[in-house]
């Protein structure tokens, strides 16, 4: 019996310790890019002063007047519960005052893309929306537009990655 | 005169030594509370609230009733730490953060009602002492039971706007709760005090029968030819 009050005691302190703080920065790892990413993008006010630090590829998305955006993303799987939608990309648009790799087969569904690993805070907690032309199979139809809206990433390090065969092209839960 | 005196005093003696190990018999009932009661602590760790798809076997998002209190306690529905808080944040908190709040806050005096009953357990236990205790014992497991049935039932809630939302109508998926287990085993644990209270009374009745009616059967056959006279 004597051992249980301590027990008690430390049951109390894990959850105490537990429940107490959150960190100023994290760092996404391949556990953890979708839950993370989906969290962040669901609650960007509670991210906005965090150091956020992420492996992705990058991606040019061109609206339908012509202006580009580069981002940094991930393929995101179209399992049920994936909240991006189906055969889609999650992750941010970079604000970078230093050069960002050229996208590399963007159209096509390979892992051999323009990879880097980038650290930085969330610029914004508004999202910026625009319209895309939708992509029918590989083809962009230019019939149709879609409408699509990325949040801001101030990226202060940037880093190419080599070699990215330890990283997922689709990621999942 | 003396003599019948001392026999009744002799008498109400060995029966308040049969009394007291009797009473240290009655030990058992507040370790057994005690016991079900530090389980019932433990079964929260098993899944508060999870979205569970027969397509996968597997359960697609999910948190245990320790990372809903850790989320209640703190306040925090919005963490990324998935081994601490599970996926309250998403799907749970985004869509229905009212209910998420629900369950956190019952959780947590969840877990403050259990602690207090164990140490309320631990100090009868120790002192061996029934009466109120056990009356205590009733009302916590009664309690617990309820907290825990709420609990479920509030994960439950859920399911309609989570398969709607979350999983787009899949019909493989549902809502499931690990806690109507403690539930149903604190609501069976409420037969411990009863027992203990039953037995109590049942002891405390021996000991107040009057000591006339053996008193007799107790004389030697001496004294009671000497009364016949």
């Amino acid at each position: 019996m004597r051992k249980i009050l301590p027990a008690l005691l430390l049951i109390a302190l894990l959850f105490t310790v537990a429940a107490c703080g959150t960190p100023d920065r994290y760092d996404l790892t391949e556990k953890t890019f979708f839950y993370g990413m989906t969290v962040i993008l669901d609650y960007p006010t509670e991210y906005t002063d965090k150091v956020i630090s992420f492996d992705c590829f990058t991606y040019r998305l061109t609206d339908v007047n012509g202006k580009n955006y580069l981002c940094g993303v991930r393929k995101c799987s179209s399992e049920y519960g994936c909240n991006c939608g189906k055969d889609t990309v999650i992750g941010f648009i970079l604000d970078y005052d230093g050069e960002i790799p050229e996208p590399k087969n963007q159209s096509d569904d390979t892992p051999d893309k323009s990879w880097i690993h980038v650290e930085g805070k969330l610029a914004s907690t508004e999202k910026e929306a625009f319209r895309i032309y939708a992509y029918k199979g590989d083809e962009i139809d230019y019939s149709v537009t879609e409408p699509i809206a990325f949040y801001h990433f101030a990226v202060s390090t940037l880093t190419p990655i080599e070699d990215y065969s330890g990283l997922a092209y689709f990621v999942t839960k | 005169m003396a003599n019948k005196k001392y026999l009744e005093q002799r008498i109400r003696a060995e029966k308040e030594k049969a009394l007291l190990a009797k009473q240290k018999k009655l030990r058992i009932f507040p370790l057994l509370s005690l016991g079900v009661t530090v389980i019932l602590l433990l079964l929260i760790m098993v899944n508060w609230a999870g979205i569970y798809n027969t397509s996968i076997d597997d359960y697609e998002v999910k948190f245990t009733g320790f990372q809903c209190i850790v989320a209640g306690l703190g306040n925090n529905y919005t963490s990324i730490n998935k081994s601490a808080f599970g996926d309250i944040a998403a799907p749970f908190y985004y869509y229905l953060p009212n209910l998420t709040k629900t369950l956190g806050a019952i959780s947590s005096v969840l877990l403050f009602v259990l602690i207090v009953h164990i140490l309320i357990e631990l100090f009868a236990a120790i002192t061996n002492k029934q009466g109120i205790f056990n009356y205590l014992g009733i009302g916590f497991a009664l309690a617990e039971g309820v907290l825990f049935i709420v609990c479920y039932a509030t994960a439950l809630s859920m399911e309609d706007v989570l398969i709607e939302k979350y999983c787009n109508g899949n019909p493989a998926c549902s809502i499931q709760s690990g806690a109507i287990i403690p539930a149903l085993i604190a609501i069976l644990s409420i037969a411990i005090p009863v027992l203990a209270i039953i037995f109590t009374k049942r002891m405390q009745g021996e000991v107040s029968q009057p000591a006339v009616a053996p008193q007799k059967e107790a004389l030697p056959p001496q004294k009671a030819k000497n009364r016949n006279r």
